[in-house]
Protein backbone atom coordinates (compact mmCIF):
# COMPACT_ATOMS: atom_id res chain seq x y z
CA UNK A 1 0.00 0.00 0.00
CA UNK A 2 1.51 3.43 -0.81
CA UNK A 3 1.42 5.91 1.91
CA UNK A 4 -1.70 6.96 3.41
CA UNK A 5 -3.18 10.43 2.23
CA UNK A 6 -4.69 11.04 5.66
CA UNK A 7 -3.03 10.20 9.03
CA UNK A 8 -4.83 11.36 12.13
CA UNK A 9 -2.64 10.45 15.10
CA UNK A 10 -4.31 10.84 18.46
CA UNK A 11 -6.56 13.72 17.58
CA UNK A 12 -8.90 14.71 20.17
CA UNK A 13 -11.36 18.23 20.37
CA UNK A 14 -12.98 19.16 23.12
CA UNK A 15 -15.02 22.45 22.47
CA UNK A 16 -15.25 25.53 24.77
CA UNK A 17 -17.50 25.13 28.02
CA UNK A 18 -17.64 21.42 26.78
CA UNK A 19 -17.44 18.54 29.49
CA UNK A 20 -17.03 15.72 27.24
CA UNK A 21 -14.79 15.31 24.22
CA UNK A 22 -16.14 15.34 20.50
CA UNK A 23 -13.16 13.60 19.19
CA UNK A 24 -11.11 11.24 22.16
CA UNK A 25 -8.14 10.22 20.91
CA UNK A 26 -8.84 9.56 17.37
CA UNK A 27 -6.05 7.62 15.13
CA UNK A 28 -7.23 6.51 11.91
CA UNK A 29 -5.08 6.38 8.49
CA UNK A 30 -7.10 7.14 5.08
CA UNK A 31 -5.04 5.40 2.40
CA UNK A 32 -4.51 7.32 -0.80
CA UNK A 33 -7.06 7.00 -3.46
CA UNK A 34 -9.54 5.09 -1.27
CA UNK A 35 -13.06 6.76 -0.16
CA UNK A 36 -13.49 6.47 3.65
CA UNK A 37 -16.92 6.94 4.99
CA UNK A 38 -17.11 8.68 8.00
CA UNK A 39 -20.73 6.99 10.24
CA UNK A 40 -22.19 7.32 13.37
CA UNK A 41 -25.17 8.68 15.02
CA UNK A 42 -25.54 12.93 15.65
CA UNK A 43 -23.11 14.11 17.99
CA UNK A 44 -20.55 11.35 17.71
CA UNK A 45 -18.14 14.08 16.11
CA UNK A 46 -17.65 12.40 12.62
CA UNK A 47 -18.19 15.95 11.29
CA UNK A 48 -15.98 17.42 13.33
CA UNK A 49 -13.28 15.14 12.52
CA UNK A 50 -13.81 16.24 8.75
CA UNK A 51 -13.62 19.91 9.27
CA UNK A 52 -10.17 19.17 11.70
CA UNK A 53 -9.01 18.01 8.34
CA UNK A 54 -9.31 20.87 6.20
CA UNK A 55 -8.63 23.28 9.79
CA UNK A 56 -12.04 24.43 9.81
CA UNK A 57 -11.92 23.40 13.21
CA UNK A 58 -8.81 23.12 15.19
CA UNK A 59 -7.81 19.86 17.60
CA UNK A 60 -7.31 20.59 20.73
CA UNK A 61 -4.65 18.14 20.76
CA UNK A 62 -2.78 15.04 18.78
CA UNK A 63 -1.47 15.82 14.91
CA UNK A 64 -2.82 16.04 11.18
CA UNK A 65 -1.16 14.87 8.46
CA UNK A 66 -2.09 15.43 4.66
CA UNK A 67 -0.06 13.68 2.22
CA UNK A 68 3.08 13.66 4.34
CA UNK A 69 2.01 17.56 5.76
CA UNK A 70 1.55 18.72 8.95
CA UNK A 71 -1.83 20.42 8.47
CA UNK A 72 -0.40 23.27 10.92
CA UNK A 73 2.65 24.11 9.08
CA UNK A 74 0.13 25.83 6.51
CA UNK A 75 -2.06 28.85 6.49
CA UNK A 76 -5.16 27.46 6.85
CA UNK A 77 -6.66 29.46 3.79
CA UNK A 78 -4.07 28.02 1.83
CA UNK A 79 -4.34 24.56 3.29
CA UNK A 80 -8.21 24.76 1.93
CA UNK A 81 -7.21 25.24 -1.34
CA UNK A 82 -5.68 22.21 -1.71
CA UNK A 83 -8.63 20.41 -0.71
CA UNK A 84 -11.74 19.95 -2.46
CA UNK A 85 -15.02 20.56 0.21
CA UNK A 86 -18.51 19.66 -0.15
CA UNK A 87 -21.47 20.50 2.11
CA UNK A 88 -24.57 19.83 2.76
CA UNK A 89 -26.38 23.01 1.85
CA UNK A 90 -24.38 22.93 -0.92
CA UNK A 91 -23.62 26.72 -0.10
CA UNK A 92 -23.22 27.92 -3.06
CA UNK A 93 -22.91 31.78 -3.45
CA UNK A 94 -25.91 33.03 -5.03
CA UNK A 95 -24.55 36.29 -6.02
CA UNK A 96 -22.32 34.28 -8.12
CA UNK A 97 -23.19 32.77 -11.84
CA UNK A 98 -22.64 29.04 -11.79
CA UNK A 99 -19.48 29.49 -13.95
CA UNK A 100 -18.01 31.91 -11.14
CA UNK A 101 -19.07 29.38 -8.58
CA UNK A 102 -16.92 26.91 -10.31
CA UNK A 103 -14.12 28.79 -10.93
CA UNK A 104 -13.80 30.21 -7.17
CA UNK A 105 -10.93 28.25 -6.27
CA UNK A 106 -8.87 28.32 -9.55
CA UNK A 107 -9.61 32.57 -9.43
CA UNK A 108 -8.11 32.37 -5.93
CA UNK A 109 -4.81 30.34 -7.09
CA UNK A 110 -4.87 33.26 -9.71
CA UNK A 111 -4.91 31.03 -12.63
CA UNK A 112 -4.97 32.77 -15.89
CA UNK A 113 -8.63 33.39 -17.79
CA UNK A 114 -7.96 30.47 -20.66
CA UNK A 115 -6.94 27.98 -18.10
CA UNK A 116 -10.14 28.56 -15.99
CA UNK A 117 -12.17 28.81 -19.15
CA UNK A 118 -11.26 25.04 -19.96
CA UNK A 119 -10.82 23.48 -16.36
CA UNK A 120 -14.73 25.11 -15.85
CA UNK A 121 -15.34 23.33 -19.21
CA UNK A 122 -13.90 19.84 -18.17
CA UNK A 123 -15.69 20.08 -15.18
CA UNK A 124 -19.55 20.54 -16.63
CA UNK A 125 -18.71 17.33 -18.69
CA UNK A 126 -17.17 15.94 -15.62
CA UNK A 127 -20.56 15.91 -13.17
CA UNK A 128 -22.56 16.22 -16.54
CA UNK A 129 -24.51 19.37 -15.94
CA UNK A 130 -25.90 21.32 -18.98
CA UNK A 131 -23.40 23.87 -20.61
CA UNK A 132 -26.27 25.90 -20.46
CA UNK A 133 -26.64 26.78 -16.77
CA UNK A 134 -23.41 28.65 -16.38
CA UNK A 135 -24.76 31.66 -16.69
CA UNK A 136 -27.46 30.96 -14.61
CA UNK A 137 -27.39 31.83 -11.10
CA UNK A 138 -27.37 29.11 -8.37
CA UNK A 139 -31.41 29.93 -7.48
CA UNK A 140 -32.38 29.20 -10.63
CA UNK A 141 -31.17 25.43 -10.26
CA UNK A 142 -32.75 22.16 -9.06
CA UNK A 143 -31.37 20.62 -5.86
CA UNK A 144 -29.58 17.98 -7.94
CA UNK A 145 -28.15 20.18 -10.06
CA UNK A 146 -26.89 22.93 -7.20
CA UNK A 147 -24.75 19.47 -5.58
CA UNK A 148 -23.17 18.58 -8.77
CA UNK A 149 -22.08 22.63 -9.44
CA UNK A 150 -20.82 21.99 -5.76
CA UNK A 151 -19.07 19.21 -6.23
CA UNK A 152 -17.75 20.96 -9.74
CA UNK A 153 -16.28 23.64 -7.81
CA UNK A 154 -14.74 21.91 -5.13
CA UNK A 155 -12.93 19.59 -7.78
CA UNK A 156 -11.90 22.83 -9.83
CA UNK A 157 -8.61 23.04 -8.60
CA UNK A 158 -7.81 19.58 -9.19
CA UNK A 159 -7.45 18.87 -4.98
CA UNK A 160 -5.76 15.14 -4.27
CA UNK A 161 -8.36 15.29 -1.24
CA UNK A 162 -12.21 15.70 -1.76
CA UNK A 163 -14.52 16.53 1.86
CA UNK A 164 -17.65 16.12 1.61
CA UNK A 165 -20.00 16.54 4.15
CA UNK A 166 -23.38 14.72 4.20
CA UNK A 167 -23.57 16.06 0.78
CA UNK A 168 -26.65 14.21 -0.06
CA UNK A 169 -29.13 14.15 2.44
CA UNK A 170 -31.08 17.09 0.85
CA UNK A 171 -32.07 15.95 -2.06
CA UNK A 172 -34.88 13.34 -2.82
CA UNK A 173 -34.01 9.59 -2.67
CA UNK A 174 -33.96 9.42 -6.10
CA UNK A 175 -31.61 12.01 -7.18
CA UNK A 176 -29.69 11.04 -4.14
CA UNK A 177 -29.58 7.55 -5.20
CA UNK A 178 -28.08 9.08 -8.59
CA UNK A 179 -26.05 11.30 -6.92
CA UNK A 180 -24.23 8.40 -5.34
CA UNK A 181 -23.67 6.61 -8.29
CA UNK A 182 -22.43 9.46 -10.16
CA UNK A 183 -19.71 9.55 -7.10
CA UNK A 184 -18.77 6.02 -7.29
CA UNK A 185 -17.81 6.52 -10.94
CA UNK A 186 -16.64 10.16 -10.40
CA UNK A 187 -13.71 8.20 -7.69
CA UNK A 188 -13.36 5.56 -9.81
CA UNK A 189 -12.10 7.80 -12.73
CA UNK A 190 -10.43 10.54 -10.81
CA UNK A 191 -8.65 7.92 -8.03
CA UNK A 192 -8.92 10.85 -5.30
CA UNK A 193 -8.82 10.38 -1.74
CA UNK A 194 -12.52 11.20 -0.74
CA UNK A 195 -13.93 11.14 3.32
CA UNK A 196 -17.24 11.20 3.25
CA UNK A 197 -19.57 12.01 6.19
CA UNK A 198 -23.12 10.41 6.78
CA UNK A 199 -25.39 9.25 9.08
CA UNK A 200 -27.09 6.89 6.86
CA UNK A 201 -25.55 3.62 7.10
CA UNK A 202 -26.81 2.27 3.49
CA UNK A 203 -25.37 5.57 2.18
CA UNK A 204 -22.17 4.41 4.01
CA UNK A 205 -21.95 0.70 2.76
CA UNK A 206 -23.05 2.01 -1.15
CA UNK A 207 -19.97 4.38 -1.58
CA UNK A 208 -17.46 3.12 1.06
CA UNK A 209 -14.12 1.61 0.27
CA UNK A 210 -13.88 1.62 4.16
CA UNK A 211 -16.21 2.79 7.06
CA UNK A 212 -14.73 4.23 9.92
CA UNK A 213 -18.09 4.16 12.31
CA UNK A 214 -18.32 6.35 15.33
CA UNK A 215 -19.99 6.26 18.42
CA UNK A 216 -21.05 8.70 20.83
CA UNK A 217 -18.28 10.70 22.47
CA UNK A 218 -15.89 10.38 19.80
CA UNK A 219 -14.73 7.15 20.18
CA UNK A 220 -13.88 5.44 16.72
CA UNK A 221 -15.80 1.59 17.12
CA UNK A 222 -14.88 0.40 14.02
CA UNK A 223 -12.63 1.10 10.87
CA UNK A 224 -13.24 -1.83 8.42
CA UNK A 225 -14.09 -2.64 4.28
CA UNK A 226 -18.18 -2.24 4.42
CA UNK A 227 -18.09 -6.28 4.03
CA UNK A 228 -16.53 -7.03 7.22
CA UNK A 229 -17.66 -4.40 9.11
CA UNK A 230 -21.14 -6.39 8.58
CA UNK A 231 -19.43 -9.81 8.77
CA UNK A 232 -18.06 -9.08 12.01
CA UNK A 233 -19.15 -6.22 14.12
CA UNK A 234 -16.49 -5.24 16.64
CA UNK A 235 -19.19 -4.32 19.10
CA UNK A 236 -22.83 -4.18 20.19
CA UNK A 237 -23.16 -0.64 19.20
CA UNK A 238 -21.75 -1.75 16.04
CA UNK A 239 -24.49 -4.07 15.61
CA UNK A 240 -27.08 -2.21 16.42
CA UNK A 241 -26.28 0.65 14.36
CA UNK A 242 -26.10 -1.91 11.26
CA UNK A 243 -29.69 -2.81 12.02
CA UNK A 244 -32.17 -6.10 11.67
CA UNK A 245 -31.00 -7.04 8.06
CA UNK A 246 -27.19 -7.52 8.50
CA UNK A 247 -26.89 -10.88 6.55
CA UNK A 248 -29.08 -9.06 3.47
CA UNK A 249 -26.96 -6.33 3.58
CA UNK A 250 -23.75 -8.67 2.86
CA UNK A 251 -25.43 -10.36 0.73
CA UNK A 252 -25.74 -6.75 -1.43
CA UNK A 253 -22.04 -6.72 -1.27
CA UNK A 254 -21.58 -9.91 -2.68
CA UNK A 255 -21.56 -10.39 -6.85
CA UNK A 256 -23.26 -13.84 -7.89
CA UNK A 257 -20.36 -14.32 -10.40
CA UNK A 258 -17.99 -14.59 -7.56
CA UNK A 259 -19.89 -17.55 -5.74
CA UNK A 260 -18.48 -20.90 -5.99
CA UNK A 261 -21.89 -22.01 -8.40
CA UNK A 262 -23.15 -25.71 -9.40
CA UNK A 263 -22.27 -26.74 -12.53
CA UNK A 264 -24.46 -26.19 -15.26
CA UNK A 265 -24.96 -29.72 -16.03
CA UNK A 266 -25.28 -31.13 -12.36
CA UNK A 267 -29.10 -32.81 -12.60
CA UNK A 268 -31.84 -31.45 -14.29
CA UNK A 269 -32.95 -28.04 -12.52
CA UNK A 270 -36.04 -27.35 -14.91
CA UNK A 271 -36.37 -24.28 -16.52
CA UNK A 272 -34.98 -21.60 -13.30
CA UNK A 273 -34.89 -18.16 -13.73
CA UNK A 274 -32.01 -16.60 -14.66
CA UNK A 275 -29.74 -13.59 -13.13
CA UNK A 276 -26.51 -11.93 -14.84
CA UNK A 277 -23.43 -12.68 -12.83
CA UNK A 278 -22.72 -8.88 -12.19
CA UNK A 279 -25.96 -8.61 -10.06
CA UNK A 280 -25.62 -9.26 -6.24
CA UNK A 281 -26.82 -12.33 -4.01
CA UNK A 282 -29.35 -10.33 -3.17
CA UNK A 283 -30.97 -10.46 -6.14
CA UNK A 284 -30.45 -14.00 -6.30
CA UNK A 285 -31.67 -14.37 -2.90
CA UNK A 286 -34.83 -12.21 -4.23
CA UNK A 287 -35.47 -14.23 -7.36
CA UNK A 288 -35.58 -17.41 -5.31
CA UNK A 289 -38.16 -16.43 -2.90
CA UNK A 290 -39.94 -14.93 -5.50
CA UNK A 291 -40.13 -17.54 -7.92
CA UNK A 292 -39.78 -20.47 -5.34
CA UNK A 293 -37.59 -22.31 -7.64
CA UNK A 294 -34.48 -24.18 -6.31
CA UNK A 295 -32.27 -22.90 -8.06
CA UNK A 296 -31.18 -19.59 -10.30
CA UNK A 297 -29.21 -19.52 -13.41
CA UNK A 298 -26.21 -17.39 -13.45
CA UNK A 299 -25.72 -15.69 -17.10
CA UNK A 300 -22.72 -14.16 -18.38
CA UNK A 301 -23.50 -12.52 -21.79
CA UNK A 302 -26.59 -14.35 -21.90
CA UNK A 303 -24.99 -17.86 -21.63
CA UNK A 304 -25.48 -20.09 -18.35
CA UNK A 305 -22.34 -20.31 -16.04
CA UNK A 306 -23.52 -22.21 -13.52
CA UNK A 307 -26.89 -22.67 -10.78
CA UNK A 308 -26.69 -20.33 -7.33
CA UNK A 309 -29.15 -22.24 -4.54
CA UNK A 310 -30.27 -20.85 -1.20
CA UNK A 311 -27.54 -23.28 0.19
CA UNK A 312 -24.65 -21.62 -1.82
CA UNK A 313 -26.08 -18.05 -0.41
CA UNK A 314 -26.30 -19.02 3.42
CA UNK A 315 -23.22 -20.73 2.98
CA UNK A 316 -20.90 -17.72 1.65
CA UNK A 317 -22.23 -15.49 4.66
CA UNK A 318 -21.71 -18.45 7.22
CA UNK A 319 -17.84 -18.83 5.59
CA UNK A 320 -16.89 -15.40 5.98
CA UNK A 321 -18.52 -15.09 9.78
CA UNK A 322 -15.63 -18.20 10.50
CA UNK A 323 -12.84 -15.89 8.72
CA UNK B 1 -47.07 80.63 13.04
CA UNK B 2 -47.22 79.43 9.76
CA UNK B 3 -51.23 79.25 9.26
CA UNK B 4 -51.74 82.61 10.11
CA UNK B 5 -48.65 83.55 7.81
CA UNK B 6 -50.87 82.06 4.90
CA UNK B 7 -54.15 83.53 6.44
CA UNK B 8 -53.22 87.16 6.98
CA UNK B 9 -51.31 87.76 4.02
CA UNK B 10 -52.66 88.74 0.29
CA UNK B 11 -49.54 87.29 -1.10
CA UNK B 12 -50.87 84.11 -3.45
CA UNK B 13 -49.60 80.58 -2.30
CA UNK B 14 -47.18 80.64 -5.52
CA UNK B 15 -45.42 83.85 -7.56
CA UNK B 16 -44.44 82.09 -10.42
CA UNK B 17 -42.57 84.67 -11.95
CA UNK B 18 -40.46 84.58 -8.32
CA UNK B 19 -38.92 81.00 -10.02
CA UNK B 20 -38.29 82.14 -12.89
CA UNK B 21 -35.79 84.71 -11.54
CA UNK B 22 -34.25 82.41 -9.22
CA UNK B 23 -33.60 79.55 -10.59
CA UNK B 24 -29.65 80.11 -9.30
CA UNK B 25 -30.75 80.38 -5.74
CA UNK B 26 -32.66 77.25 -6.22
CA UNK B 27 -30.05 75.05 -7.81
CA UNK B 28 -27.51 76.66 -5.26
CA UNK B 29 -29.86 75.14 -2.28
CA UNK B 30 -30.30 72.02 -3.68
CA UNK B 31 -27.22 71.33 -4.21
CA UNK B 32 -26.14 72.34 -0.41
CA UNK B 33 -29.30 69.81 0.14
CA UNK B 34 -27.93 67.26 -1.71
CA UNK B 35 -24.25 67.96 -0.44
CA UNK B 36 -25.39 67.70 3.23
CA UNK B 37 -27.37 64.83 3.14
CA UNK B 38 -24.91 62.47 0.90
CA UNK B 39 -22.21 63.68 3.53
CA UNK B 40 -23.91 62.88 6.44
CA UNK B 41 -25.11 59.78 4.76
CA UNK B 42 -21.72 58.18 4.09
CA UNK B 43 -20.16 59.12 7.74
CA UNK B 44 -23.14 57.66 8.93
CA UNK B 45 -22.67 54.32 6.97
CA UNK B 46 -19.40 54.41 8.05
CA UNK B 47 -19.82 54.97 12.08
CA UNK B 48 -22.56 52.71 11.73
CA UNK B 49 -20.43 50.22 9.75
CA UNK B 50 -17.95 50.12 13.03
CA UNK B 51 -20.89 50.07 15.61
CA UNK B 52 -22.62 46.81 13.55
CA UNK B 53 -19.34 44.93 13.44
CA UNK B 54 -18.86 45.27 17.00
CA UNK B 55 -22.30 43.84 17.71
CA UNK B 56 -21.57 41.23 15.66
CA UNK B 57 -18.41 40.85 17.30
CA UNK B 58 -19.99 41.43 20.60
CA UNK B 59 -23.67 40.49 20.85
CA UNK B 60 -23.57 42.12 24.58
CA UNK B 61 -22.65 45.33 23.31
CA UNK B 62 -26.45 45.32 21.13
CA UNK B 63 -28.07 46.58 24.03
CA UNK B 64 -26.04 49.65 25.02
CA UNK B 65 -25.26 50.59 21.38
CA UNK B 66 -28.64 50.89 20.57
CA UNK B 67 -29.76 52.93 23.50
CA UNK B 68 -27.20 55.52 22.69
CA UNK B 69 -28.00 55.48 18.91
CA UNK B 70 -31.91 56.04 20.41
CA UNK B 71 -31.18 58.12 22.98
CA UNK B 72 -29.00 60.92 20.34
CA UNK B 73 -31.91 60.47 17.99
CA UNK B 74 -34.51 61.35 20.59
CA UNK B 75 -32.74 64.75 20.87
CA UNK B 76 -34.90 67.28 19.00
CA UNK B 77 -33.06 68.23 16.01
CA UNK B 78 -33.54 71.96 16.93
CA UNK B 79 -31.92 71.76 20.24
CA UNK B 80 -29.29 69.76 19.05
CA UNK B 81 -28.19 72.67 16.29
CA UNK B 82 -28.64 74.99 18.58
CA UNK B 83 -26.08 73.29 20.95
CA UNK B 84 -23.41 72.33 18.69
CA UNK B 85 -23.31 76.41 16.71
CA UNK B 86 -21.38 78.21 19.81
CA UNK B 87 -19.05 75.57 19.35
CA UNK B 88 -18.31 75.05 15.53
CA UNK B 89 -19.84 78.10 14.27
CA UNK B 90 -22.36 78.01 11.02
CA UNK B 91 -19.69 76.17 8.92
CA UNK B 92 -21.20 72.49 7.26
CA UNK B 93 -19.70 70.78 10.24
CA UNK B 94 -23.00 71.03 12.40
CA UNK B 95 -25.37 70.09 10.49
CA UNK B 96 -22.90 66.92 9.59
CA UNK B 97 -22.82 65.88 12.96
CA UNK B 98 -26.37 66.24 13.26
CA UNK B 99 -27.29 64.07 10.84
CA UNK B 100 -25.00 61.87 11.11
CA UNK B 101 -25.54 61.35 14.55
CA UNK B 102 -29.26 60.72 13.70
CA UNK B 103 -28.83 58.44 10.97
CA UNK B 104 -27.06 56.21 13.63
CA UNK B 105 -30.33 54.99 15.19
CA UNK B 106 -31.27 53.68 11.49
CA UNK B 107 -28.62 52.49 9.85
CA UNK B 108 -26.98 50.20 12.64
CA UNK B 109 -29.51 47.90 13.26
CA UNK B 110 -30.21 47.56 9.30
CA UNK B 111 -26.38 46.51 8.91
CA UNK B 112 -26.45 44.11 11.73
CA UNK B 113 -29.54 42.21 10.46
CA UNK B 114 -27.89 42.51 6.96
CA UNK B 115 -25.00 40.91 7.76
CA UNK B 116 -26.36 38.45 10.18
CA UNK B 117 -28.54 37.37 6.91
CA UNK B 118 -26.18 36.38 4.72
CA UNK B 119 -26.29 32.44 4.75
CA UNK B 120 -24.44 30.33 7.13
CA UNK B 121 -23.29 27.81 4.78
CA UNK B 122 -21.97 30.48 1.98
CA UNK B 123 -19.59 31.33 4.80
CA UNK B 124 -18.71 28.44 5.84
CA UNK B 125 -18.06 27.17 1.84
CA UNK B 126 -16.12 30.59 1.42
CA UNK B 127 -13.96 29.32 4.75
CA UNK B 128 -13.94 25.51 3.19
CA UNK B 129 -12.80 26.84 -0.30
CA UNK B 130 -9.67 28.81 1.09
CA UNK B 131 -10.86 32.44 1.06
CA UNK B 132 -9.24 34.90 3.57
CA UNK B 133 -11.17 36.54 6.26
CA UNK B 134 -11.09 39.99 3.81
CA UNK B 135 -12.00 38.54 0.69
CA UNK B 136 -15.12 36.34 2.16
CA UNK B 137 -16.16 39.48 3.63
CA UNK B 138 -15.90 41.56 0.30
CA UNK B 139 -16.84 38.96 -2.00
CA UNK B 140 -19.95 37.16 -0.40
CA UNK B 141 -20.53 39.03 2.75
CA UNK B 142 -20.84 42.40 1.21
CA UNK B 143 -22.37 41.51 -1.99
CA UNK B 144 -25.06 39.23 -0.05
CA UNK B 145 -25.83 41.61 2.61
CA UNK B 146 -25.98 44.31 0.08
CA UNK B 147 -30.07 43.90 -0.57
CA UNK B 148 -30.90 44.60 3.25
CA UNK B 149 -28.15 47.05 3.59
CA UNK B 150 -29.86 49.55 0.83
CA UNK B 151 -33.03 49.00 2.55
CA UNK B 152 -31.91 50.76 5.28
CA UNK B 153 -30.27 53.26 3.45
CA UNK B 154 -33.39 54.42 1.91
CA UNK B 155 -35.05 54.87 5.01
CA UNK B 156 -31.69 57.14 6.38
CA UNK B 157 -31.82 59.46 3.31
CA UNK B 158 -35.20 60.52 3.45
CA UNK B 159 -34.56 61.00 6.85
CA UNK B 160 -31.97 62.71 6.69
CA UNK B 161 -33.66 65.02 3.71
CA UNK B 162 -36.74 65.55 5.88
CA UNK B 163 -34.04 66.85 8.88
CA UNK B 164 -31.43 68.93 7.10
CA UNK B 165 -34.31 71.47 6.38
CA UNK B 166 -34.42 72.12 10.65
CA UNK B 167 -31.17 73.28 9.70
CA UNK B 168 -32.38 76.20 7.63
CA UNK B 169 -33.98 77.65 10.68
CA UNK B 170 -29.83 78.43 11.64
CA UNK B 171 -29.05 79.16 8.00
CA UNK B 172 -26.79 75.97 7.76
CA UNK B 173 -27.59 75.64 4.05
CA UNK B 174 -30.26 73.85 1.68
CA UNK B 175 -33.96 73.92 1.43
CA UNK B 176 -34.49 74.86 5.12
CA UNK B 177 -32.75 78.08 4.35
CA UNK B 178 -35.74 79.10 1.92
CA UNK B 179 -38.55 77.70 4.04
CA UNK B 180 -36.91 79.82 7.26
CA UNK B 181 -36.21 82.83 4.40
CA UNK B 182 -40.30 82.52 3.73
CA UNK B 183 -41.38 82.56 6.98
CA UNK B 184 -39.69 85.72 7.85
CA UNK B 185 -40.78 87.60 4.92
CA UNK B 186 -44.03 86.39 5.11
CA UNK B 187 -43.38 84.98 1.87
CA UNK B 188 -44.97 81.72 0.68
CA UNK B 189 -43.79 80.98 -2.60
CA UNK B 190 -40.33 80.49 -1.34
CA UNK B 191 -42.08 78.26 1.63
CA UNK B 192 -43.95 75.85 -0.85
CA UNK B 193 -40.67 75.62 -2.97
CA UNK B 194 -38.53 74.64 0.01
CA UNK B 195 -40.84 72.41 1.05
CA UNK B 196 -41.55 71.02 -2.54
CA UNK B 197 -38.29 70.73 -3.25
CA UNK B 198 -37.33 68.62 0.02
CA UNK B 199 -40.08 66.01 -0.93
CA UNK B 200 -39.16 65.36 -4.21
CA UNK B 201 -35.17 65.28 -3.51
CA UNK B 202 -36.46 62.59 -1.09
CA UNK B 203 -38.29 60.55 -3.76
CA UNK B 204 -35.36 60.71 -6.04
CA UNK B 205 -33.84 59.45 -3.56
CA UNK B 206 -35.45 56.88 -2.39
CA UNK B 207 -35.80 55.69 -6.32
CA UNK B 208 -32.15 56.39 -6.93
CA UNK B 209 -30.85 53.29 -4.40
CA UNK B 210 -34.16 51.33 -5.09
CA UNK B 211 -32.50 51.55 -8.91
CA UNK B 212 -28.86 51.01 -6.99
CA UNK B 213 -29.70 47.90 -5.42
CA UNK B 214 -31.53 46.61 -8.71
CA UNK B 215 -28.74 46.98 -10.11
CA UNK B 216 -26.12 45.11 -7.58
CA UNK B 217 -28.26 42.22 -7.15
CA UNK B 218 -29.48 40.73 -10.45
CA UNK B 219 -29.32 36.96 -9.04
CA UNK B 220 -32.18 38.25 -6.31
CA UNK B 221 -34.31 38.48 -9.17
CA UNK B 222 -32.75 35.10 -11.19
CA UNK B 223 -33.80 33.61 -8.10
CA UNK B 224 -37.40 34.77 -7.93
CA UNK B 225 -38.36 33.72 -11.40
CA UNK B 226 -37.47 30.20 -10.62
CA UNK B 227 -39.40 29.58 -7.98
Amino acid sequence: MTDPAIELRHVSKVYPGATTPAVDDLTLDVPAGELVVLVGPSGCGKTTTLRMLNRLEEPTSGEIRIAGVDVKTLPAHELRRGIGYVIQQVGLFPHQTVEANIATVPRLLKWDKERIRARVDELVHLVDLDRSLLERFPGALSGGQQQRVGVARALAADPPVLLMDEPYSAVDPIVRARLQDELIDLHTRLGTTIVFVTHDIDEAIKLGDRIAMFAIGGHLAQYDPPADLLAKPASPFVTEFLGGDRTLRRLALIRVGDLPLHPVDSGSVGPAPTIDRAQTARGALDLLVSSGAPAVSVLDNGRPIGLVSLAILSASVRSEDNT
Amino acid sequence: MITQLFAQTTEPIIRWNWLGDHLEEMWQRTVQHVELTVVSLALGIVIAGVLAATIRAFRWTTGPITAVTTLLYAIPAVALFAALIPWLGTGLSVPIIALTTYSLVVLTPFLVDAFDGVPAAARDAADGMGLTTRQRFWRVEVPLALPAVIGGIRIASVTLIGLVTVGGLFDLGGYGNLIDDGINRSFPTVIVVGVVGSVLLAIVFDLAFVGVGHALSPWRRAAKAST
